[in-house]
């Protein structure tokens, strides 16, 4: 397939409309073209601003009552892993959507996705699975955030624990860092450094998170390093 | 070392919608409550628009926010907004029970969809953002068998053969029509207003 053939269909899989015998020929020509990959992100920012032009009504009264009643009701499952290791929809149209010619292009960086659990939250818990000792008011304890603090002192960000079981640790930036790949490290209190993943900066911007094995009680600091191991920002816990 | 790491509660009504969403999806009921207000105006308007039936509206909505719920974790930023990905769900959601009850799709009369209803609230209605605005005025310059078949395939997920059958035109005639439609689209929103 060449780029016209393709650009043939990509509106149609921007739309989430193209049949499944193109959509795989038209997936493998965007693993190997970036140009075909960008037109198509273009192309679904579109379709996206088309369905959310669509009219905002307020739905009838009770809804959102009777919304957090149906989650009270556990899931089959404790929360899955994010897009980094969640297993991907099969082909073909699902309801949770997709847009399957990025996945491959950022496979890699797919751990950015990061679900950013932000601490203070109070309150009592729905649906959880294996609910954990002192529900309620205690159960804030399970998301936390602190500041993400530079070495000349500026917040340029937050990490974030979830004392769940398995632990999360999510990191975000949003200060100025040089584009780059960071080395996220995390530091014990038994002296141990333990590197836990990299994020990705783009224009000062990046997001990531990983279930860690590492106790987070035990954790004291969670530090950005540069590519020559120095450390740039720094998280203290404890 | 940071001179001072202090915990910062954040209110949920102020947190983005990416760490709303992680607060649902790790069942936190103020997040999830702040998360389902906050979209519920979108996504029940989305869901009736495309379904035409209150009833079936709400069903689909609530079910929308469950797989936000259940899905959560497997959302990419880089791959959208979280109003984008909950537009989705919603869409394919609601396209899943047109199909199911072998539903005519409605005539997609492109005012008739994207202008805001009367019972709009307010509140809502601030939410209707500069970017719908220009969505719609995109979509009323476009030619009206464009805009009619880029809707059909948008809201209702009709393929261009769908759409060749429907309206008694050849494929090649059909996917034209989608292509030059949101092609289009995309243009005049990248168009400073007043030109294109």
């Amino acid at each position: 397939m060449d780029c016209a053939e393709a650009a043939s269909m990509l509106d149609e899989l921007a739309l989430d409309v193209l049949p499944g015998d193109r959509r795989a020929a038209l997936l493998h020509h965007l693993e190997e073209c970036p140009p075909c990959r960008q037109l198509l992100d273009e192309l679904s920012e579109t379709a996206d601003a088309l369905l959310l032009a669509g009219p905002v009504v307020a739905p009838p009264a009770g809804f959102e009552d009777r919304v957090l009643e149906r989650l009270r009701t556990p899931r089959s499952s404790a929360p899955a892993a994010p897009a980094a290791l969640a297993p991907r929809p099969a082909a073909g149209r699902s309801s949770v959507p997709r847009r399957p010619a990025r996945v491959r292009l950022f496979a890699a960086a797919a751990a950015a996705a990061a679900l950013l659990v932000v601490g203070g939250v109070a309150g009592a818990q729905f649906g959880r699975s294996h609910p954990k000792s002192g529900e309620g008011a205690e159960s804030a304890s399970e998301f936390r955030t602190v500041q993400l603090i530079s070495t000349t002192g500026s917040d340029i960000g937050d990490v974030s624990t979830y004392l769940g079981h398995p632990a999360w640790f999510f990191m975000r930036l949003e200060g100025a860092l040089p584009n780059g790949v960071y080395q996220c490290v995390l530091d014990t209190d038994a002296g141990a450094t333990v590197p836990i993943g990299k994020l990705w900066a783009t224009n000062g911007h990046g997001a990531w998170g990983e279930r860690v094995s590492v106790d987070p009680a035990h954790v004291t600091t969670a530090r950005l390093l540069d590519s020559s191991g120095a450390t740039v920002a720094t998280a203290t816990l404890h | 070392m940071a001179s001072s790491s202090p915990v910062h509660p954040v209110p949920p009504d102020g947190l983005s919608d990416e760490a709303l969403l992680a607060g649902l999806t790790f069942g936190d009921t103020e997040a999830g409550r702040a998360f389902v207000q906050r979209f519920q105006g979108r996504v029940y308007g989305l869901a009736l628009t495309i379904l035409r039936d209150r009833t079936l509206a709400e069903d689909i909505a609530q079910e929308a926010f469950v797989r936000a719920w259940k899905h959560g974790p497997s959302y990419d930023p880089r791959r959208g907004t979280v109003a984008a990905w909950m537009a989705r769900i919603t869409r394919n959601l609601a396209i899943d029970a047109l199909r199911l009850r072998r539903a005519e799709v409605m005539d997609p009369d492109v005012l008739a969809t994207v202008a805001p209803p009367s019972d709009v609230s307010v509140e809502d209605a601030a939410l209707i953002s500069h970017t719908a605005a220009a969505v719609r005025r995109a979509l009323l310059r476009l030619p009206e068998e464009q805009s009619r078949a880029l809707m059909l395939s948008a809201f209702y997920g009709r393929t261009a053969e769908e759409i060749s059958r429907s309206e008694a035109i050849p494929l090649g005639t059909a996917k034209t029509r989608i292509r030059l439609g949101l092609r289009r689209v995309r243009a005049l929103l990248t168009t400073p207003a007043g030109e294109g």
